[in-house]
Parts: structure tokens; sequence; C-alpha cells
């Protein structure tokens, strides 16, 4: 099944909104990197040091790595509206419950391990979001695939929604690539964050919450892309094997600050 | 009524202190008086017409939405700009306010600079040129960039009301200094919610510039007579690469020939069928181009028909143990198998972060052994406790890495064979690969081979002569890299293993000016691996506590937060080493042949002196409380054992319950517990008791805590439980003659220190990089075979024929082979078209 025409559905004034979009979202992306900019200029340091800095580098960054795969000319741009909503609701959570003061940083973090290990770990979350957006609609594209090969009449939303989308084949492969691209940077950021460990607390790997939800995370993907080489396993399986990853990833981010106590609890949360 | 009178007579104080409510409407009038100013006015037409795509003549047809949707998006862009340097300047406005003095002359000067400037006395200057060539698109996609560089360019020149806007935003900050008479500096709070609330303004302004600028967007598009239409323009719509899936499919098809598989759903039957298919289109070509395991495992008896007799019985028993065993190391072996492994590994890994963890946190786990009663020792008997030590979890993680040897050294073995033969010969019809291209060229075939020979072995293809053909194959870093990375995860797991069984940790506290020897005796706590040598492997050092600092966030809702924590110490290395000096930090251990030093926590060691009714001093000394917050509330015992007699000279002993903090809120303020973490307003609280300690019995005993069981409590005059809060300095005395303590106006800090030996981290360390070398290698690189097939046609025409093969799905594999076409097309090139055939011929 070929790809669809996109968001724009193929005429000249829908792809003309789209490329507005596209600008819009370049203004905001460089607006919200100003903001993090000024935040590190307030705190003189990386601006990593809890979940609010965190959560608004975070998006900055999906929403540059999703700009820059647009730069490479590659097909995306149908990912931006999820992304542009999910980035909303991050800054909305971002400077609602997890707003913290301009601050130094406690002595534990205090290390360049930070630029290290935090910035690649903001990096991999970023891409596999992207990996994760791609996955979910991979999904649901497969489905109205799967419905028109029955002889199936899609609904409303399937044919004016999913109909635009690319190829679940296409979409599939989007976040094969774009997870594995990335797993090998995320087994540097738990190596790295273990070296750093090792400095801070004296132990290398001492199964903290935080150390455990990556190692569950990696393991998660590894098993992914495992089960996408594999027959039997690829298609939606290794799909629902992706977001049950990515959701570790959140939960890992999420979760673990907020319920889970452990040596990665700093400013609060 | 006083609020709006402000507001008339002061609108910047009004916009910037008062309330919000009242700030809008100024702001937009603001905004309403920038748009009109002489600066402004001209431009809109222009800027119109391009954020729009529509000439100025052009412009009366146009639809009202596009010149609408144009303007709305160029406001969107400059509302950006504005929002963002109104809050950055309210941010920033306490920073520049505190070098205002050095500001307004650095400015002045700039200022005489520009008058210079532009009277022309500075040519060299004036003659260069600064200015923009790259011009975002005109049009509606461009109208919210162009927006935003207005919005950095114009913004000196929207007026003076702008100006004074965010001048005004930097004095706020004084007015808010002004109003506090010791503190220049803004609670960060405020000044968080002003720099946020400059931003409200500076959009209510926008909104009006908007407003305006829609409103004369309308007004421009009615007044204009000229009915031509702007040409349509075409947006260049993005191509779509229709045909990946088919080749995706093509590609799948030869991944699975390489690693079918016994699969029982419809599905894979069906896309088995599919490989066998490839499988026999490629023949050779396609195999083994991966060393994937193959599924061959069948399920059943494996005994066969039992001959009858003893024997018989004996030789069917073999063959069905020895089948089944086999069939079991196929599935452990088979990749399903180490999927569902793997996927049980990060389910099983979830409880350890959920349950408190014995190796993590000992008191968490006790607390919760006494909270739930009924659930610890289920919990206990499924290894909750020590999930990552315990029987299942161990189980998975073996079995995993059984199959992962399992499929390893077969597959490593597949490898080296595959290296020391030469590619596959290419297949007989090379029109089915997935990447095909053809010409036609008067170059000898056998040239032709030649030039394609040297042209692949210069792109480092392994590549022969394999009959009329050259077959190539490039990327076996792949399979190397997905080697090396399961081998290095192997390697981590040994030597995490080994370090365990090698390695010891121990904690120690030391008090200000106290110290340590690295020996057993020594040790506050310690547990080692089992092969730890605890006479023998200890490393000979020592230390001391010099000093130790720790300094904490003053102000602001952070307050109490440790800024830094450092250990100075002086250290020795070996039984009798020359002594240095160093300090121990947080993110920074002390390494002494082989050991490290860590620095793990610290708190408070008040001073204190017991005195018999005599007066003869029976105690001195530093004792070391526990924190209990992070504010360093601190409790402990101060215990005297021997040497105090009581008023008729019989021996007796002392007990003290402390609590300790370092920075008191107060008499009367209603707590006891400490509010800053420094030692800013210390107070000591005892109790005091007389009797036996209970130490006498040999029996460990926890120092922090007095054993009240044989004790008694001294009581005051009311016959109250005698206890007193001492400041530094003051005294308490035991009744009737029972002696004293004093505080003395000392107290130290102590440090706990972490001492750890771990073996194997430099193998873990190599086996880590290695893992992501070979991980990167075995995602990144792509493995593929080439096929240039050369023979001379029955015209007399060489007929070249170029095929690749990829395993894994790259979209770059027609590329690379349509770039090693052109490469040998320019030695062999197209020779030109056969005549055409006749007309007759071709009906």
């Amino acid at each position: 099944m070929p790809d669809g025409p996109g968001a724009a559905g193929g005429t000249e004034k829908g792809d003309l909104y789209g490329r507005v979009a596209v600008s819009l979202t370049v203004l905001a992306f460089l607006v919200e990197a100003g903001g993090v900019v000024a935040r590190a200029l307030s705190v003189q340091r990386a601006p990593w040091g809890n979940m609010y800095e965190f959560s608004i580098t975070f998006s900055t960054v999906v929403v540059g790595v999703y700009l820059a795969i647009l730069a490479a000319k590659k097909n995306v741009r149908w990912a931006g509206l999820p992304l542009v909503t999910t980035v909303l609701l991050d800054l909305g959570i971002a400077t609602t419950w997890l707003y913290t003061d301009s601050d130094q940083l406690v002595p534990a973090l205090d290390s360049y391990w930070l630029w290290i290990h935090v910035s690649t770990a903001i990096f991999c979350g970023a891409v596999f979001y992207l990996g994760a957006v791609g996955t979910v609609l991979y999904l649901f594209r497969d489905g109205y695939e799967a419905n028109l090969a029955r002889g199936g009449k899609p609904g409303a939303f399937a044919s004016s929604v999913l109909e635009r989308l690319p190829s679940a084949a296409s979409l599939d492969k989007f976040a094969y690539r774009v997870n594995a691209a990335v797993f090998p940077l995320w087994t540097f950021t738990i190596i790295a964050g273990a070296i750093w460990a090792g400095d801070a607390w004296g132990r290398y790997w001492g199964w903290d919450p935080k150390e455990v939800w990556s190692f569950i995370t990696w393991v998660a993907y590894a098993c992914y892309l495992h089960a996408r080489a594999t027959a039997g396993w690829k298609g939606r399986k290794a799909a629902y094997l992706a977001l049950f990853a990515f959701g570790c990833w959140l939960w890992n981010y999420y979760g673990v600050n907020i319920f889970l106590s452990g040596k990665h609890s700093y400013a609060g949360v | 009524m006083s609020v709006l009178a402000a507001a008339v007579t002061d609108p910047n104080t009004t916009v910037l202190n008062g309330a919000l409510i009242l700030a809008l409407p100024i702001a937009v009038a603001a905004g309403l008086v920038s748009f009109f100013s002489p600066c402004v006015l001209p431009l809109v037409p222009g800027y119109l017409s391009y954020v729009t795509g529509i000439s100025g003549t052009d412009l009366a047809d146009a639809r009202r939405g596009r010149m609408v949707a144009g303007a709305s998006l160029f406001v969107l862009g400059f509302t950006a700009v504005f929002v963002s340097t109104g809050a950055l300047f309210g941010y920033f406005g306490q920073t520049l306010q505190d070098h205002q003095e050095t500001l307004t002359r650095v400015l002045g000067g700039l200022m005489i600079l520009m008058g210079f400037f532009f009277m022309g006395l500075m040519p060299w200057i004036t003659q260069r040129e600064f200015r923009f060539h790259k011009r975002p698109a005109a049009g509606l996609a461009g109208a919210p960039v162009l927006g935003a560089l207005f919005g950095i360019g114009w913004a000196p020149c929207t007026g003076p009301t702008l100006g004074s806007r965010h001048d005004a935003v930097v004095h706020r900050g004084e007015r808010g200094a002004r109003g506090r008479t010791d503190r220049r500096v803004l609670p960060r709070p405020r000044r968080a919610l002003r720099a946020r609330r400059d931003g409200v303004p500076a959009g209510a302004r926008c909104v009006r510039l908007g407003q305006e600028a829609l409103r004369l967007g309308d007004a421009h598009r009615r007044t204009d007579d000229d009915r031509d239409r702007h040409p349509a323009r075409h947006g260049d719509l993005e191509r779509h690469h229709s045909g990946h899936a088919g080749l995706d499919g093509q590609l799948h098809g030869g991944d699975l020939s390489s690693m079918s598989k016994t699969e029982t759903t419809d599905e894979t039957a069906a896309a088995a069928a599919a490989a066998e298919h490839d499988e026999q289109e490629f023949g050779e070509a396609g195999a083994q181009l991966s060393t994937a395991p193959r599924e061959r495992a069948v399920p059943g008896s494996f005994g066969g028909v039992m001959q009858p007799g003893a024997a018989g019985r004996i030789a069917w028993a073999w063959r069905e143990t020895t089948g089944w065993v086999r069939w079991f190391w196929r599935q452990l072996t088979s990749m399903r198998v180490a999927l569902i492994l793997l996927f049980l590994l990060s389910l099983g890994a979830i409880p350890g972060s959920l349950v408190p963890q014995t190796g993590v946190d000992e008191t968490k786990v006790e607390e919760f052994r006494t909270a739930h009663e009924t659930l610890a020792p289920v919990y206990d008997d499924l290894g909750l406790f020590n999930v990552y030590s315990s029987v299942w979890f161990s189980a998975i993680y073996i079995l995993l890495f059984v199959s992962l040897i399992g499929c390893i050294v077969p597959r490593t073995w597949q490898f080296v064979g595959q290296l020391r033969s030469r590619p596959p010969g290419a297949p007989g019809r090379l029109t089915r690969l997935p990447a095909y291209t053809t010409w036609r060229t008067e170059t000898d075939p056998e040239q032709v081979r030649e030039a394609a020979l040297a042209m692949l072995g210069r792109r480092r293809f392994r590549s022969h002569a394999v009959g009329d053909a050259v077959a190539a194959e490039k990327g076996y870093l792949r399979e190397a890299g997905n080697l090396i990375f399961h081998i290095a995860l192997i390697v981590m797991l040994v030597s995490f293993a080994t370090g365990q069984l090698f390695k010891s940790e121990g904690g120690k506290l030391i008090v200000e000016g106290g110290g340590f020897a690295n020996t057993l005796t020594q040790y506050d706590d310690f547990k080692s691996g089992s092969l730890f040598d605890r006479d023998h492997d200890l490393a000979p050092f020592s230390f001391t506590l010099d000093k130790f600092v720790g300094t904490y966030e003053r102000t602001g809702p952070q307050r109490g937060t440790p800024r830094t924590y450092e250990a100075h110490v002086t250290y020795a290395e070996g039984a009798d080493g020359a002594e240095k000096k160093t300090r121990i930090e947080v993110n920074r251990p002390l390494e002494v042949d082989g050991s490290k030093v860590y620095l793990i926590g610290h708190g408070y060691a008040p001073v204190v002196t017991v005195r018999d009714g005599r007066g003869r001093e029976v105690f001195s000394g530093a004792v070391p409380l526990l924190p209990m917050d992070s504010n360093v509330t601190s409790s402990g015992a101060i215990k005297v054992m021997d040497g105090y007699r009581d008023k008729d000279g019989k021996k007796d002993q002392l007990g003290f319950q402390a609590f300790f903090v370092p920075t008191f809120a107060g008499a009367g303020k209603g707590t006891m517990l400490s509010q800053y973490p420094g030692l800013d307003f210390p107070v000591l609280a005892l109790n005091a008791f007389h009797g036996s300690l209970g130490v006498d019995a040999g029996l460990p005993q926890n120092v922090y805590q007095l054993d009240k069981r044989k004790m008694k409590a001294f009581k005051d005059a009311q016959g109250a439980d005698l206890k007193q809060r001492l400041l530094p300095g003051e005294t308490m005395k035991l009744p009737d003659g029972a002696g004293s303590i004093t505080f003395e106006k000392d107290v130290k800090e102590w440090a706990t220190f972490q001492i750890s030996q771990q073996p194997g981290n430099v193998p873990a360390l190599v086996g880590a990089v290695a893992a992501i070398a070979g991980l990167a290698g075995s995602l990144f690189i792509q493995r593929r075979r080439v096929w240039v097939r050369a023979v001379r046609g029955e015209d007399g025409v060489t007929v070249v024929e170029m095929a690749g093969l990829g395993r894994s799905e790259s979209s770059k594999l027609p590329e690379e082979l349509a770039d090693l076409a052109a490469t040998l097309n320019s030695q062999a090139p197209t020779a030109p078209d056969p005549a055409e055939p006749v007309e007759g011929v071709r009906a």
C-alpha cells in the first residue's frame, strides 16, 4: 500500500497550511530554545538540575529533532500534530506543577557528568518519543489497512485522517530506524550514568529505582529491536513492545521521580 | 480609587506593579499609540503585501481569509518576540538594575558614538553594511518568521511607549528593592512571577497592534481596485517514495530467506512460503547474508520405533532423551525464547523498584516488615526483598545468557566460515533482486568484469569473479559488531559477578580531628565478597579529617539546600607514607592504592563535659549525633560509662538523651526542630538519667540510643523529669549534687566515609565500551551483496547487469548500486541503441 498524501491531502492550500504550521513551529522552537538558554544563564550551569528544567529542555529537543528531520527533507510532517500537542502538554506540566525557581545545584549533581549523562538522556528521550509517535500511528494505520484489505469500509475518522498518513510499512520503518539509531546512545547514557554513580555514590550499580527503570527501558528496547528482526514478532507485536519500552521511559522520568524515592530525587522532584 | 488615580498619574507604575486587570487595557492603548506612530503606519501596506504573498495592486480580488491569515501569522510572529523580550527584561531587570550606574555610563558613551556615526564622522564604519540578505519567503508560510524579524528589527522604533515600557520593566526592580529596607535582592518567587506578568501586558499590546494590522489589512483590501489575481503559486509538494514499500517487501523476503523459521501462524506461514519462494529465486545468493539462527526444532517424539527387548528399550530411551535435550537446547537458543526471556527480565526487574530492597536500604525493609506483618513473610518467600539476587531473577538472566552463548558460539563459527569463504556467485536471474540495472556496452565482457572487480575492490568490497559475473560483499562489520556486542554483554556480566566476589565496602564516621587506618577493626560496618581476604586484601593507608565544610543556600525557597560538602583530609599511603593533604567531595572520591574513599554523609558533634558532684571531670569530648531531617535536627546519646561516682561516692553510670539543632527556632516558637542546616543558633536539649547503661553485658549496643530499662530519670524540683535546653557555654546542674553537664562553646562536625575496593571495573568498562561500539556497528552498518554480470549478447554487444541485495532495510542500497553503476558505466560506456526494430516485428 502506498503512502498517503500527508495531512495536506495533496491540495495546494492544504500544503500551504502545512508550511505555515511548520513555520510557526520553527518560531515556537526558537522562543522555547530562548527560554532554555535564559534559564541556563539565570542558573549559570547546564539547565538540567530538576524536573522543570529537564522538561523544558526535553520538549525543545523533541521539536528540534523533528525540525532537523524535516530539514533533512524526510517525509515526517505527519508527526507534527501529535508532537506539538504533547509538547504543549509537557510545557503545561512543567510550568504549573514542576516549576522550580532558578537555583544552584546540590553537591551530588555538581559534576561534568551532568553535561554528558543528562544531555544524552534528554536527547534519547526526545528521539524515543518521535519513535513512539510513529509506532502509535503505525498501529492505527495498520488497522486501517487491514480493514481495507478485508474489504471493510473505513469510518469518517479513518478516511479523513488515516488515509493521509504514510503507509503502515513506512511508519513502522520510520519508528524502527529512529529507535535503532538512538539505542546505542541510550546504552551510552546508562553507562555514563553508572560511571558517574561510581564517582558520586561509591558504587556503579546499586539498583536505585532510576537505575532499575533505565535498565528495564533498555531491555524493553532491546526486546523490540530483536522482535523486529524475528518472524512472528514483527509488526503489531513488536510495535506493542516499542510502546511498552517508551512507557517505561516515561515512567522512569515522571513516575520514578514523583512516586518512588531514590537517589535521583533533587530539588523536591 | 487610589489605584485608578495612580494609573492616571503614572501608567508605568500601574502596568508593572498595579493590578494586572488594569494593566491590560493600558497596554492595549499603548499598543494603539505605537501602531499609529509615524515609524510603523507607512510600513503596514508593504508588510501586508509581503506576508500574504499578494502584491498591492492585486489586492482587491484577494480573499479576505488569506489577508486575515497572513496578518494573524505576522502578528503571532512579533507577539512571540515582544512577549519574550518583555519576559526577558522582567527577569533580568534586577540584574541590570544592580549595574545601573555602569550601564548608564556605557550607554551614554554609545549614544555619543551613535551621534558621530549619524553625522558621518566615522565613515570607516558607515561604509560597511549590516543587513540581512536572506529574506524569508513571501506568503503565509513565511509570515510568522517575518513577524518575528519585524519584532526584533523594529522593537526600538515602535515609539517611546515601548521603550519606556521596557525601561520601566528594568526600573521596576529598583522600586522593589526600595520597598525593602535591608536587602536589595528580591525574593526569587516574586521575580519569577513578575517575569511572567511582564509577558502578559506585552502580549496584550501585541494583540492591539495586531488588531490594528488586521483591521487595516481588511481596509487595504477593500480600497484597492485592481482585479488581477496573483498567479497561483505551486507549493513544492512533498514527494513520496511509494516505491519503497515494494522494495521493502522484497528485502524482507531476502531477510527471511536467511533466517527462515518454523512458525505456525497463517501470517508467518505465508511469509515463510514467500521466503521459500525467494530462496528458490535467489538460490545461494541470499543465503547466509546473516548468521541469525535457523529454527529447526521439531517437537514430538524423537525415539521413533522401539525395538523389542531391553536393548531396544535402552536405545529408544537414549534417542528420546537426546532428542528432547536437543529440542530443549534449540528452543532455548531460538530467538523467540530469547525474546521472551528478555521481556521477562524487564518485567522481573520491576518489583525491585517498588518493594524496598535489602541491598539498597535495609532500614526501609525493616519499616516495611513492621508495617505489613502478613505480607512481609510472603514477600520473603518470593524473594521480593532481594529481587536481583533472588532465585527466579537469577534463573531468568542465567537462562538468557546461556541462550545468548548458545546462539553466539555457532554464529561466530559461521561468521568465521563466511570470512574465509567468498561471496556466493550471482543468481540466475539478477532482475529478481531488489536493486537492478543494466546497459549495453562496446567494451569486452572480460574488461568489464576486470573494471568491476577493480572498482569494487577500491570500494572495499570483498569481491571475486565467478563464471560470467563478479560477486562482491561488504559490511561484514555489521555481523562482527553484533557478535562483539553480545560477547561484551557476557564480559560485563562476568566482571560484575567477579567484582561482587572480590569487593569490599565499609563505612566509618570520623569527627573533625579524628583519624582512620584501613584495618578491619577500625570500620563501623564492613561487608565484603566471599572471596575477599579480610586480613590481607585491605590496602594499607590512613587519613585524618582535618575539617568539614558544609555550606547551604541562605535565602529563597531552596533555603537550606546543601551547596558544598568538603572534607579536608590529610592522608598517608602505606603504613608510614608521606602525609598529603586533599579534599574529598561528593563527586570526587579520594583514590588510594586501589581503594576509594567516598564522602557519604555528615552531621554535628557537640562537645560536652560531664563533671561529678565534686567537680571532677568524668567525660569530655565531641559526641556525634545522628541527623533526622534535612535541616540536621539531630539526636543521640551521651553515655558516661565509668569514672563517675554519685554524691555518696558510689559507682554509677550516667546517660543523657541528646537532641541537637544547629539553628533553633527560638524559645516559645513551639518547635524544637532545626530551621536551617548551618550552625546559626545551636541549641542542645538534654534529658538526664542514671543507673545501668546495660553495656557491661558485653553486647553490642547502639551508640546513638540510650537503653533506659535499667536507668532512672533525674527529677527537677517539681518532680518532673529533668530536662533543659542549653546554649553553647551553658551548664545543666544535676539535682542533689549529682554533678553537671556543660555544652562547651564548640560544635564539631563529623563526616561518614565509605571505603570501597571494587576490582573488575576495568574489564566492565572495556566491555561497556565494546558493547556500544558493537551495537553501533550492528545497527548502522549495512551488509549487502553486489553482482556484476557481463556477457556478450547475440549481436556481439556486451550486456552488463548489476544487482544488489541487502539484509537490512535500507533505502541506501539502490542509491549505492546506482553510484557503482555510474562509475562502471564511465569505464564501459553505454553503446548506442541498436537500430529501431522494423515496424512489422514490433506488431
